[in-house]
């Protein structure tokens, strides 16, 4: 698949996960066609231990032959080399850059632990504490999109965005963990905004055919979740 | 866009505070310094980072940002005709991004680990940072700084590792940086040390070794209770 100058570009990466997804959105608003090379669950390629030797995970870019890692630098890396292509990811203006980064990095280093949280809870305890940290995030996000969209449909604005790609790759986590528990999480009650918001990122045309079946991810993480149970009564 | 109305939040004691004064030192910008009394935080810090209620906090014009990282990049965006920090080129940039974080996630992580362990635990952490050091230089290669004859990006945010790192090693009383293991990187601590903007600004160093003493016997403490 050829791009900017015809160089090949390539993604490393696996459909149930929300880092992988994120390039993937970016390269789809972008217009720019790539080859998706799906990694073995469990099994390392020999391509992605060479082109991320660091962190041996993916996603991994692969530009030109050249890798680039870590899925919001992917994000930022499309957004700067295919300029000229498809809809801006990240806003013009620097202070609006920098609104969606910290909250990417809020998202990234509190809420998503926090979500992830529950299901590794040992005790009731923890997981309602868990809960409540998730749904204490989802309303501190739901102001940021007040703020950051505008009055319009993405917190990019009229086109999904950074804070969008950030956000919105956990959506399909988000849906099984709302089966598991019971609880729900997107209540139109208590974050309208986000409401609508999730469901407008799920069906665009960029997101549409990356973002996998709640029940097919539930499938994985029943697989995912049965593998450690072993792997930690060994 | 102008100076007007530049506020950086801050207190001595943070390494995170100190990336964002360099950012704006090398830049030429002139700012107001608002220190922050971490025990008894201001109205208008809390107002301005509601979210983790910290330091530093950038006011740029009444609009504050928050993350030393976010904060060093507004930097070099509101103000790009002078002294880049991260290089134009994409590829570059997302590899001085990448190195960035891996600083942020391996080092300045295992740096706790470091000072907050003992026996057994403490020996492992301090070979996990050593090797992380190890790949880490690497990215260096010959060059003086990693941002090459000049401080960048990755200078900034792994700023606080040279001074740092050496209060830690004189708390714990081991070695973290042998010069024979990781000779790039000693090199980089000299270099980087040696230059003006980090002397002028060093602070306190029996204040800030205080502190982290006082981070470490709390955690010790917590553990034992």
């Amino acid at each position: 698949m050829a791009a900017v100058g015809g160089e090949e570009v390539k993604l490393l990466g696996a459909w149930p996960s929300p880092f992988v997804m994120r390039p993937r959105i970016a390269l789809n608003l972008k217009g720019v066609g790539y080859e998706f090379l799906e990694e073995v669950f469990g099994v390392k390629s020999e391509l992605l231990l060479k082109s991320n030797p660091v962190y041996k995970k993916i996603p991994v870019l692969i530009h030109a032959g050249k890798p680039i890692c870590e899925s919001m630098i992917i994000v930022q890396y499309i957004d700067e080399v295919w300029a000229a292509k498809g809809s801006a990811i990240l806003p013009a203006d620097p202070y609006d850059r920098a609104l969606h980064r910290f909250w990417a990095v809020y998202i990234d280093d509190k809420w998503f632990p926090s979500l992830s949280g529950i299901s590794r809870a040992q005790t009731e305890e923890a997981k309602a504490e868990a809960v409540e940290q998730v749904f204490a995030g989802l309303k501190l996000l739901e102001e940021a999109f007040e703020k950051c969209s505008k009055g319009k449909g993405f917190f990019g604005g009229d086109t999904i965005g950074y804070l969008d790609i950030a956000l919105g790759c956990y959506l399909g986590w988000l849906k099984v963990t709302e089966k598991m528990t019971g609880i729900k999480f997107l209540d139109e009650e208590k974050t309208p905004l986000l409401v609508g918001w999730g469901e407008r990122f799920c069906a665009d045309d960029a997101v549409k055919g990356v973002m996998p079946e709640t029940n097919k991810l539930m499938e994985f993480f029943k697989v995912l979740q049965a593998k450690f149970k072993a792997a930690s009564a060994k | 866009m102008g100076e007007e109305g530049v506020k950086l939040y801050g207190n001595i004691l943070s390494p995170f505070v100190l990336r964002v004064e360099w950012a704006l030192q090398l830049k030429g910008i002139k700012y107001e310094y608002v220190n922050e009394d971490l025990s008894n935080k201001s109205p208008q810090l809390l107002q301005y980072n509601p979210v983790h209620k910290m330091v530093p906090v950038l006011v740029h014009n009444g609009r504050p940002i928050a993350e030393s990282a976010v904060i060093v990049e507004y930097i070099d965006e509101a103000w790009s005709d002078f002294y880049p920090l991260l290089p134009s080129n994409p590829y570059q940039k997302a590899t001085t991004r990448f190195w960035a974080k891996f600083v942020e996630e391996k080092c300045l992580h295992g740096s706790f680990d470091v000072l907050s362990r003992v026996g057994e635990e403490q020996l492992q952490a301090v070979k996990e940072m050593q090797e992380s050091l190890k790949t880490l230089e690497g990215h260096l290669e010959e060059n003086k700084f990693f941002g090459g004859e000049t401080i960048g990006f990755v200078d900034i945010i792994a700023g606080w590792m040279p001074s740092w790192l050496g209060m830690i090693e004189e708390i714990i009383g081991i070695k973290i940086i042998n010069e024979e293991d990781l000779p790039l990187i000693s090199a980089w601590i000299k270099d980087f040390l040696d230059h003006n903007l980090v002397k002028e600004t060093m602070p306190p160093q029996e204040k800030v070794m205080a502190h982290m003493r006082a981070i470490r016997e709390n955690v010790l403490s917590a553990m034992s209770a």
